[in-house]
């Protein structure tokens, strides 16, 4: 696993990660423009992409325009995050909110584990929750939600698992590997959150 | 804001459908989305001027659009009363959202919405080979989900407190119908 990340493609250089929120085995960290190739790496990986309902190519300079500082003075409507493995001192994947609205106070959760090494190891279940607390505690939130193709059992049963609520399926709204597939509209209110707080 | 045939694009029983995005109607657009009672139910909270929608038009690039517009045309009485047309057009899924606003009050409560809405769905199926064709609204706004059933839409979900409304927060739900159930429909419709 190792070998397969050191390469000068993937492998940052004397990179200094800035933790914006400190978890276990993970921090999410700022994106990073020296970074923007192993993102246009992970959003056309061919299997990830599928689960991202990602159809289209993405070049290194589209990425680029998407992380570059707006000069905007209105306030974004997305938050975005590298996830950065603590042990391993790697980027694995991005994360974050997107269409936030900030008068309906709710948005959009979504979450990508760029390296498929690193599936399988409850790290998007660690991602989410810091996000989720981020959401509504910083954020002041009042929902979150989440749209999951059906065959992405991975990622719902995550979001079950985390206490968000199916609140109902969209019929044959995505065409992927030749078919029509659901998906799984999921939410979490404030205030169901607050209810299962340990 | 005189009707003129020449641009009918398509034509119903007491409706016609022209192009939309008509840089010669910014003041009318401008009308009808700042207007009090319209806005409430769209949730349009933030004032918007004509040249908005000037900047917006001239935006649009080469390629298939992503959204397409429609000017409502009374036919009897010649005026524009409204726009209707598809948002979010997905071509490689084949669905869409239709989005509707019936501008001018006196002609709203008189079914003119369902057929605008039949008009472009039968377009969206026929023409633009969609698979599907949804649209979503606040449950405060009962007209317009009143004229989703009306044309077979089913609802399909339930957003759980989704947009604050006068100081508290309403559920959205979202409605849709694919092209075979709108193959049995459209002959009541249309």
């Amino acid at each position: 696993m190792k070998e397969k990340l050191s390469s000068e493609e993937t492998k940052p250089k004397e990179y200094v990660a800035y933790p914006f929120i400190e978890g276990e085995t993970i921090d999410l960290c700022p994106t990073n423009l020296d970074h923007v190739k192993l993102y246009a790496k992970w959003i056309n990986d061919s299997k990830a992409r599928i689960y991202a309902r990602n159809n289209q190519p993405h070049t290194v300079e589209d990425i680029t325009k998407w992380y570059e500082p707006s000069e905007s003075r209105s306030l974004s409507n997305y938050v975005t995050f590298e996830i950065w493995h603590k042990k391993d001192k790697v980027p694995i994947g991005t994360c974050g909110f997107g269409r936030i609205n900030w008068i309906d106070r709710d948005a959009n959760i979504f979450m990508s584990i760029g390296v498929p090494e690193y599936w399988n190891q409850n790290l998007g279940t660690e991602a989410s929750r810091l996000l989720i607390d981020y959401g509504f505690k910083d954020l002041n939130f009042h929902k979150i939600y989440a749209g999951i193709f059906e065959p992405n059992i991975g990622s719902w049963t995550v979001a079950e698992k985390d206490g968000f609520i199916l609140e109902g399926i969209k019929k044959k709204v995505i065409f992927v590997d030749g078919k029509y597939h659901d998906s799984r509209e999921y939410r979490m209110l404030k205030k169901d959150w607050l209810k299962n707080l340990p | 804001m005189e009707h003129e045939d020449i641009r009918t694009f398509i034509s119903g029983k007491n409706l016609d459908l022209l192009p939309g995005n008509n840089l010669e109607h910014l003041n009318l657009y401008a009308k009808w989305d700042n207007d009090q009672e319209t806005r409430h139910y769209a949730r349009n909270v933030f004032p918007i001027l004509p040249e908005a929608y000037k900047k917006w038009i001239e935006e649009v690039k080469s390629g298939t659009p992503r959204e397409l517009n429609f000017e409502i045309c009374h036919k009897a009485d010649k005026k524009i009363i409204g726009y209707v047309g598809f948002n979010h057009i997905n071509w490689s899924d084949r669905n869409a959202d239709i989005g509707m606003v019936i501008g001018e009050p006196e002609y709203r409560s008189k079914d003119l919405g369902t057929e605008a809405a039949a008009l472009v769905m039968d377009y969206g199926f026929n023409e633009l080979n969609m698979f599907k064709i949804g649209c979503g609204m606040y449950e405060i706004n009962v007209g317009s989900w009143k004229v989703a059933e009306k044309l077979g839409m089913h609802r399909e979900i339930v957003y759980k407190e989704t947009a604050w409304v006068d100081g508290k927060y309403v559920d959205a739900y979202e409605y849709c119908i694919f092209y075979d159930e709108w193959k049995e429909k459209r002959k009541e419709l249309l």
